[in-house]
């Protein structure tokens, strides 16, 4: 019997994009409505000519900062908050309803509300922060309760330094913990804080570009705005997961929590 | 010197200590000798501090307290030499000392490896060695040789026996030969609840 032949692994995503454009091309064309639907074609020679203006790499940058300083503060006071509600149950009763709170509510309330608060630069900023917090404590809390006991029962019995259980158990033991938090909410942060620049439209922000394409019926710059979050939101995941998982590897601290008692 | 005087631990309902009175000397071995499940572990985990009893009290003289636990609790993220240093004192985690206590435990060849590359038996050594390089003056080791093979538990005794002469060591196990093997004086721990350790 012949063998069919297989295709190498590394083709196969190629060929889902592609056969994703080409269906998008097809419905374009088929449409014959550029400005309902403009061809990826459009899409992409409007997107070459935004990034040959100084303004949409100031836009960027800003939209970039913004949205990635309010991760990092999540990341902060996630891990501040964990600690906290992990050591005294009183501060857990307290802050557990604010946690409720920041995954209950409508993130366009949020932004409406803060927008009256703080003034419209900076509620991109407060919206990534406020998306990505409850995430980072929720999976940081989780990563402190898991940690090991009998390890922990080993390193008081040999009298190991505050700073040697900190070095050798308890981060080992929450950094799958913390990976997993930074896969999730730095995705969720980076389209929540698009969100709130495209209703709060602060100066130099890629959804002030969103809304003002939208507004002039420009789609296929409306397109390739989109394209530049989703290219972004890819790069930094990509980036930051890259980053987290060599320092992992190289540390030896991927062993899954079932496998941690050897 | 310990001195148990009146213990009771219960966990729940059940009680598995009762109004257990002892004394260790200070130095010595003793072999915790009884059924599974009679309370032998629960005495070790009280003379390690690890546990407290609700009735009466455990005097200890014991400064530094070492011991090999029933299960390795090795951390999977340091290879063997990093899991022996990480407990040892500046002045003795050099890598002359890790490497004669490796030796010691026939594990020289497994320095750079990660407990999960090891075996039960390589773990239990590796766990003994970590006991016995941190030394102090009380030893306890619960069940020290139940993943060695015969050979190698001849093998191993001897650096055991040697600890005994400066610590007081006390372990569990399932084998009057142990006791023998490390010189020992058997406890045979009696009643349901565990209310005496009779020496033979």
């Amino acid at each position: 019997m012949k063998k069919i032949p297989t295709l190498p692994r590394w083709s196969l995503p190629l060929l889902s994009i592609l056969f994703w454009v080409g269906a998008w091309w097809l419905l374009a064309v088929l449409f014959g409505k550029p400005l309902l639907l403009p061809t990826p074609w459009s899409v992409i020679t409007t997107l070459f000519s935004l990034m040959r203006t100084a303004s949409f790499w100031q836009t960027v940058g800003l939209s970039l900062m913004r949205i990635v300083v309010g991760i990092l503060l999540a990341l902060i006071g996630g891990t501040l908050l964990a600690l906290l509600t992990v050591k005294s149950s009183f501060a857990h009763h307290l802050f557990s309803p604010v946690l409720t709170l920041c995954k209950a509510t409508p993130v366009a309330s949020i932004i409406f509300l803060v927008l009256l608060w703080i003034g419209r630069d900076r509620v991109p900023l407060f919206i990534a922060f406020i998306m990505a917090l409850p995430i980072v404590w929720s999976n940081v809390r989780e990563g402190l309760l898991q940690t090991d006991k009998q390890l922990l029962e080993m390193a008081a019995l040999f009298g190991l330094s505050a700073k040697d259980k900190l070095l050798a158990i308890r981060i080992p033991s929450l950094f799958p913990y913390f990976l997993a938090a930074c896969r999730s909410a730095i995705a969720l942060a980076w389209k929540a804080g698009i969100a709130a620049e495209v209703l709060c439209a602060p100066k130099l922000s890629i959804g002030r570009g969103i809304y003002e394409s939208k507004q002039y019926l420009m789609t296929d710059e409306l397109f390739a705005w989109t394209l530049v979050v989703i290219l972004i939101s890819a790069a930094i995941e990509w980036g930051a997961l890259k980053l987290l998982t060599k320092v992992q590897s190289q540390k030896k601290w991927e062993v899954e929590p079932r496998d941690r008692v050897a | 010197m310990i001195e148990l005087r009146d213990i009771t631990r219960r966990f729940g309902e059940r009680t598995v200590i009762e109004n257990l009175n002892f004394t260790f000397p200070d130095k010595g071995a003793f072999a915790l000798m009884g059924p599974s499940g009679c309370g032998k572990t629960t005495l070790l985990r009280l003379l390690a501090k690890l546990d407290r009893p609700e009735i009466g009290s455990v005097i200890h003289s014991h400064r530094k307290i070492s011991m090999a636990f029933q299960e390795p609790r090795l951390l999977p993220w340091l290879n063997c030499e990093d899991n022996l240093k990480l407990v040892l004192s500046k002045d003795n985690s050099s890598s002359e000392n890790t490497q004669k206590w490796l030796r010691l435990f026939e594990l020289s060849d497994t320095a750079k490896q990660y407990p999960s590359t090891l075996s039960g038996c390589m773990k239990q050594r590796l766990s003994l060695a970590r006991a016995l390089a941190f030394g102090g003056d009380l030893l306890l080791l619960d069940e020290p040789f139940s993943a060695l093979d015969q050979a190698l538990k001849m093998r191993i005794a001897p650096h055991i026996r040697e600890a005994c002469r400066h610590a007081l060591t006390v372990f569990v196990t399932h084998d009057p030969s142990d006791a023998d093997l490390l010189g020992a004086t058997v406890l045979h721990c009696q009643g349901s609840p565990l209310n005496t350790l009779s020496e033979t």
